[in-house]
């Protein structure tokens, strides 16, 4: 009851508002993210409504704004240029499915392996292929086009200084849709992007064989969508953790991300995810509970229906406008100056993110070549922390080597490189109390170096080797079990 | 912990029972020589959101201005709240020494208040509460004699005894108990004449006898089973009347 009363009835009037002004900004958002998938507006139009709708009911973070967005739009423009919408509703459908069963896998841990550096360069590379996805409407057009967009962006920025009740991405639309009808100017509208919205959205089933052919084609797509959507689902969830310091359920999330997207699927929309820019105009404008997001999907149905004729007289230059203050809303500037300030390492992960995703156009892949960045360099650095240190003892006869630190795959050739092989000496200690075995060539470089002690004629003894390396030695370790010379012989 | 240890917790918010609260405080901690806490917990409504800014515009940096705008916000509340119940705190720690009790500590903590007294259980031998708190009489405006919503959630979270006071200190002087022969009641039979609060106090219990006359073969009260330490209701031994 209180959890009940918590998230949805404790902050009224703040989350209606709030719902009012995501709304109005999430009308531009969805037309020009079905523009970039390469649907008709309705389809990004619906997919908002229906998933700002349901995650308000299933999701795991309240007051999180989910609706159809470009980091999944992007993903999905191959598959809509060769199979059409139908096979995009299918995979829509399917990467809830797989939404939910990684909601119930708990992957959600999984996120603890994406750094922070990564997740930088995740925002910052959709910050960048939102700003790329305008530029078509940018090139080989009249002066008029610049100039409304400019004057576009004057309004969305400056507005707020007169007055911050009305939303001014809203009066920047309204603005400019007036002057193009007023002048008559010849420039695209959102009516000659494809069709818009003329009815409630209704259920049907996409129109796709349901055979292992079609889900050879969607899989992948679908996979891919999985990935990413709920990557940018948990960081925002996270970011609006912060933001308004409280805790959010992300396994939940997971699942209830997968539930919406089922739920768009089947009413004729695209998949979607969490929206960071959205969620923060939420949060700024006073949305904690789940009636903002709820409402934020209802207003935008009311609208459409309302005002669905005036929206295709909308010029694009409007929506450009709005689509250039989220790309910079988005974008995380201070990275940039913390660029030097950083760890080259962290900075690395983060350009290196950056810039295969701008690549390929897939968060997805920029994400996983930035996981494996930052495992690289943190596995280089770890592997720094070894030192073996030596002393002579028993008047020459013996010396005992002291290791201290962390053996595993990255240092175990250092390990070696500090021993004396050639020394002429009667017997060698090696002391691993300090140190830490971690893996299977680890355990191998011990043996190699033992053995390589052996092969001299030098009694070797391994002195303090901890619970956990003793099972790993125990488990592939040669070096004390009967054979070991014979094995060595063989190379 | 050892079990002298353990304190009286006197759960004050700045409502009109607070001193009241105190005042009972005092008297249990004395009569059970045990030390007093005073508690206040603030409840900062995370889930409550301010919203005057309505541009739904995000220009640079929007994600981390935003957080030092909001943080900052909550800060001042907090820095006010903070100070402002502190001396709150402080006055009714003077009234509790003066009314006795033999140390009094003082603690503010953020949360929400069920969540922090079941924290503290292990460390407490009495809750002592007022009846309703400072936000029942917006939440609840016209019900003036009901338990407050905390107050009530609070009954069901923890599992120590707990002191509600209604307005103005009086030293009790008779306990009553009310009995039904279920084992939480025969509980409550079996610590009463052990409890240093009442054991200056006559016991009376009250045991609804419709109850047992329909039951007479299943209830599990004393009729059954051994007898409980205490007298039986008896209409001469009680100053009220039990419903029938």
């Amino acid at each position: 009851m209180k959890s009940f009363h918590q998230d949805w009835l404790a902050n009224v009037r703040n989350d209606l508002l709030a719902g009012l002004v995501v709304a109005l900004a999430l009308i531009p958002e969805a037309i020009a993210f079905s523009i970039i998938a390469g649907v008709d507006p309705k389809v990004g139009l619906y997919a908002s409504f229906c998933i700002a709708v349901v995650i308000a009911f299933t999701g795991g973070r309240p007051g999180m704004i989910s609706a159809a967005t470009g980091a999944m739009a992007l993903v999905m423009v191959t598959l809509v240029k060769e199979h059409g919408l139908e096979y995009l509703l299918a995979a829509t459908i399917l990467t809830g499915m797989l939404q939910i069963v990684a909601g119930w896998i708990r992957l959600g841990r999984l996120m603890r392996f994406v750094s922070r550096s990564v997740v930088t360069g995740f925002v910052n590379a959709l910050a960048i292929l939102i700003f790329m996805a305008q530029l078509p409407e940018l090139t080989n057009v009249t002066w008029h086009v610049y100039a409304m967009t400019a004057a576009g962006l004057g309004i969305i920025y400056l507005f707020p200084y007169v007055t911050k009740a009305i939303p001014s991405p809203l009066v920047t639309i309204v603005a400019l849709t007036a002057v193009a009808i007023v002048l008559e100017l010849d420039i695209r509208t959102v009516g000659d992007m494809g069709e818009l919205p003329d009815s409630l959205p209704v259920f049907l089933l996409p129109d796709v064989p349901l055979n292992l052919e079609t889900l050879a084609i969607i899989f992948p797509y679908a996979l891919t969508l999985m990935v990413v959507g709920l990557l940018e689902s948990l960081m925002t969830a996270t970011i609006v953790d912060d933001l308004t310091d409280t805790p959010s359920d992300k396994n939940r999330e997971c699942v209830g991300q997968g539930v919406a997207n089922i739920a768009s699927g089947f009413v004729g929309g695209m998949a979607g995810c969490a929206m960071i820019g959205q969620s923060v105009i939420n949060v700024k404008s006073g949305g904690r509970g789940r009636l903002s997001t709820l409402s934020a999907g209802l207003f935008l149905l009311a609208l459409l229906m309302l005002v669905g004729d005036w929206v295709a007289q909308i010029p694009m230059a409007a929506l450009v406008a709005v689509m250039i203050m989220v790309s910079i809303g988005t974008f995380d500037w201070n990275s940039i100056r913390k660029l030097r300030e950083n760890p080259p390492s962290s900075s690395i992960v983060m350009i290196a993110t950056v810039a295969v995703t701008v690549a390929t156009h897939d968060l997805a892949q920029g994400v996983l070549v930035g996981v494996l960045a930052s495992g690289f360099f943190f596995a280089h650095k770890v592997g720094r922390i070894l030192h073996i240190r030596s002393a002579a003892e028993d008047e020459g006869r013996l010396r005992r080597y002291t290791v201290s630190g962390q053996v595993f795959f990255a240092s175990a050739d250092a390990f070696v490189a500090g021993f004396d092989f050639k020394e002429v000496i009667d017997k060698v200690v090696i002391d691993v109390s300090r140190a830490h075995f971690w893996d299977i060539t680890a355990v191998s470089a011990l043996d190699k170096a033992v053995v390589k002690f052996r092969r001299e004629g030098t009694d070797v003894e391994v002195i303090g080797l901890n619970e956990a390396s003793a099972t790993m030695v125990d488990k592939f370790g040669v070096h004390d079990k009967d054979g070991a010379d014979d094995l060595l012989a063989g190379h | 912990m050892n079990k002298q240890d353990r304190k009286v917790l006197a759960c004050v918010d700045q409502s009109r029972f607070a001193d009241t609260v105190a005042d009972y405080a005092a008297w249990a901690a004395r009569r059970l020589d045990a030390p007093l806490e005073l508690l206040h917990v603030i409840d900062r409504h995370l889930e409550r959101g301010s919203g005057e800014d309505h541009s739904g515009a995000i220009g640079i940096n929007a994600q981390e201005n935003l957080l030092h705008e909001l943080s900052d916000k909550d800060a001042a509340v907090a820095r006010a709240e903070r100070e402002q119940g502190r001396r709150f705190l402080n006055r009714l720690r003077e009234r509790a020494l003066a009314a006795g009790a033999p140390a009094a500590d003082m603690r503010q903590r953020h949360g929400a208040l069920d969540d922090t007294l079941a924290e503290q259980e292990d460390s407490v031998r009495l809750f002592v509460f007022g009846r309703r708190g400072a936000s029942a009489e917006t939440t609840q405006p016209g019900a003036s004699n009901m338990l407050g919503r905390n107050v009530e959630r609070v009954v069901r979270a923890v599992h120590k005894p707990i002191l509600t006071v209604t307005e103005g200190f009086k030293q009790p002087e008779r306990v009553m108990l009310a009995y039904d022969g279920t084992a939480v009641t025969r509980k409550g039979v079996e610590m009463t004449p052990t409890a240093r609060c009442s054991r200056a106090c006559p016991s009376t219990s009250w045991w609804p006898a419709r109850r047992v006359r329909t039951h007479p073969g299943s209830s599990p009260g004393p009729r059954t089973r051994s007898p409980p330490p205490v007298s039986r209701w008896s209409p001469t031994s009680s100053p009220a009347t039990p419903r029938r």
